[in-house]
């Protein structure tokens, strides 16, 4: 009983940790700009992608996880200059400009890659006892990665100058702007710092799911429901947010299917909406 | 208290002055027009085959479910990007209670109305008075109908899983002395077309009364509107129902004439391809719903027997286009022409478009 308890909460941090990297990006980017990318979920796509290019060249995972990030980064500060810049102020717009690039981007990489699923390997293929339960390597150094990347996130949004200007931007974008801040310059770099996590969090989770083109939108709709839970424009709450939703769905999908932890998450998420608007988490960072 | 227009906006009051004049003669344009849309789709299936009497006829209502996106997203400005939602909860409440009692009747179709506007009114309930608007409103939305969709698939002893269900009874309307039945191609189309018709009616009459006009003023201000006293949360939920129920409603018929329903009628594809619709028509401009259904839909129909499989792509050119290229549609195209036709197209100023707005 131990041993499967043990494993369900590795489960949950494993889930936690995955969410937390795509909704910190999306979470940053609502927070700053105001702006919900529904094409966030084809940045996760775009990354487990890349480990598929890096596995059929032969190469290493760690390339791919490597690569991941750069080029989920370049996607999105182009996606950021050549569509979200024209949109700011009308977020109606960008949510229905940025699911009809979604589509887009899923159509293009069936196009390149085929509509078939592609695995990709386990880069360990080995189990760890843990406290008497046997664990997958893999999950525990996905939980690893979760950890350092929120950590650096934090520290960088905490103890750095770029993480002050950011914040200064959160609070009132006239006055940084009027203090010599370049925000517009900030927005595509924050937009692609969001991109390139998500894309991280692609590579992560590619060796254990079937890497499709339509992989990202299930992503995207739990990791929104994150942020709302934890409170939009907050890296805490979306730590606390993330783990929220992701511990409730794999506590609940321990006694029902994962289709039904899904929908009673998001049940809850809507009551909760109702009584917390503003999140449940909202803090001051 | 009520709403005078002067207190819906300036803006408005302004376009309502500059367009009195050419107004007479605009609307009866308009309503001409419509009258001869209805002629044609009267006479249609006269001349068509039964393949195009089927394509009009779910034509019809899906026209008729983008007219419930078009009162809540046209009229009131709340995108909801999870419509299918309701019309597949009609489709699916007609389909399961048919099967069970084995007719679809008069309580069949109540119920398959009165679910949809029960959702509506309770995920309204609390997004709503939570605060939950514009673009957030249109993710929750979204993501409902992901989940909706995967509930109708995992949940196989109810809803038939994957396949959906399949066989059910088609309309039987027993009045006194005959029965409608509703079973040959012409009957089904004639359901259809007096379905559009009716809730093209109650839509207009609504938009067009003291109710629609508080929807104006949610659209234009919502807080400005709430400072004259009225509870917009209240108004806009009841928005939600009535668009929850006419969705149901071109669900449930759908199910009838087609005597299926599957999880994607629920899910996010057909979701958004309404908002395509919609936009594609003009959004606030009532007939423009089925206009824009209309064309989206044998465009639909060419590019997939041209490009099989590529049609999602289109779908996203359409997004990009409606916030790029055309923000307010065909509708506002052809108005322009009737104005053009009017002979007071000079007098307008270039901006104006009257009465829908």
């Amino acid at each position: 009983v131990l041993a499967d308890t043990l494993t369900q909460v590795l489960n949950a941090a494993s889930l936690i940790s995955l969410l937390i990297l795509i909704a910190l990006g999306l979470g940053v980017i609502l927070g700053l700009m105001g702006v919900i990318n529904l094409a966030h979920g084809e940045l996760v796509t775009i990354g487990a992608y890349v480990l598929i290019v890096a596995t059929n060249l032969q190469l290493p995972f760690a390339v791919g996880l490597i690569a991941a990030f750069p080029a989920g980064a370049l996607v999105g500060a182009l996606i950021e200059r050549g569509m979200i810049h024209f949109l700011y102020r009308r977020p109606l717009d960008t949510i229905l400009a940025t699911y009809g690039l979604s589509l887009i981007l899923q159509q293009g990489i069936q196009y390149v890659f085929g509509p078939a699923p592609r695995e990709a390997n386990d880069p360990f293929g080995t189990a760890v006892n843990v406290l008497g339960a046997y664990y997958p390597t893999y999950r525990l150094f996905i939980i690893a990665c979760g950890i350092v990347a929120t950590a650096l996130a934090l520290y960088m949004f905490l103890r750095t100058d770029f993480g002050l200007t950011v914040r200064a931007i959160f609070q009132n974008r006239e006055m940084a702007a009027a203090l010599g801040i370049n925000t517009d310059r900030m927005n595509m770099i924050a937009f692609a710092l969001g991109s390139g996590l998500a894309a991280l969090a692609g590579v992560l989770v590619a060796p254990m799911v079937n890497v499709t083109p339509f992989m990202g939108t299930q992503y995207l709709a739990t990791a929104f429901f994150a942020v709302l839970v934890g409170g939009a424009g907050s890296l805490l709450g979306v730590v606390g947010g993330s783990t929220f939703i992701g511990g409730l769905q794999t506590l609940i999908g321990t006694f029902a299917a994962q289709t039904f932890a899904q929908a009673s998450v998001l049940g809850l998420a809507i009551v909760l909406i109702r009584f917390r608007p503003t999140g449940l988490f909202k803090g001051k960072v | 208290m009520r709403l005078s227009p002067a207190r819906v906006s300036a803006h408005t009051v302004d376009r309502l002055g500059r367009c009195a004049t050419a107004l007479s003669t605009l609307g009866t344009l308009r309503l001409t027009g419509a009258l001869l849309g209805l002629v044609f789709l009267t006479w249609f299936p006269v001349v068509s085959s039964s393949y195009q009497i089927d394509f009009m006829r779910d034509t019809l209502l899906f026209g008729v479910f983008a007219l419930s996106l078009d009162l809540i997203w046209g009229r009131m400005g709340l995108l909801s990007f999870g419509q299918a939602i309701f019309f597949g909860l009609g489709g699916y409440t007609l389909g399961i209670l048919a099967t069970h009692s084995g007719e679809a009747s008069y309580l069949e179709l109540l119920a398959a109305i009165a679910v949809p506007a029960a959702f509506a009114l309770i995920a309204g309930y609390f997004l709503i008075f939570g605060r939950v608007r514009g673009a957030y409103f249109a993710i929750v939305t979204l993501a409902l109908s992901l989940v909706l969709m995967q509930l109708a698939i995992s949940w196989r002893s109810v809803t038939g899983g994957d396949q959906g269900i399949l066989g059910v009874p088609q309309l039987r309307l027993p009045l006194p002395g005959f029965t409608l039945e509703f079973t040959s191609s012409m009957s089904l189309y004639y359901a259809a077309l007096v379905a559009a018709v009716v809730t093209f009616a109650i839509t207009r009459f609504l938009a067009s009364g003291q109710f629609g006009l508080v929807l104006s003023a949610i659209r234009d201000d919502e807080d400005r509107a709430r400072f004259f006293g009225y509870n917009t949360s209240v108004y806009i939920v009841l928005a939600l129902a009535v668009s929850g129920a006419i969705a149901g409603l071109a669900g449930a018929l759908y199910t009838a004439a087609t005597t299926y329903i599957a999880p994607d009628l629920l899910g996010p594809v057909l979701s958004t391809e309404v908002v395509v619709w919609v936009a594609v028509g003009g959004r606030g401009s009532l007939l423009g719903a089925f206009l824009g259904t209309l064309i989206v839909r044998l465009l639909e129909e060419v590019v997939s027997s041209q490009l099989i499989g590529s049609w999602p792509f289109f779908i996203g050119m359409f997004f990009l286009l409606m916030v790029f290229v055309f923000p307010r549609g065909i509708a506002h195209v052809l108005d322009g022409l009737l104005r053009l036709l009017a002979g007071r197209a000079a007098r307008l100023s270039p901006k104006g478009a009257p009465v829908h707005e």
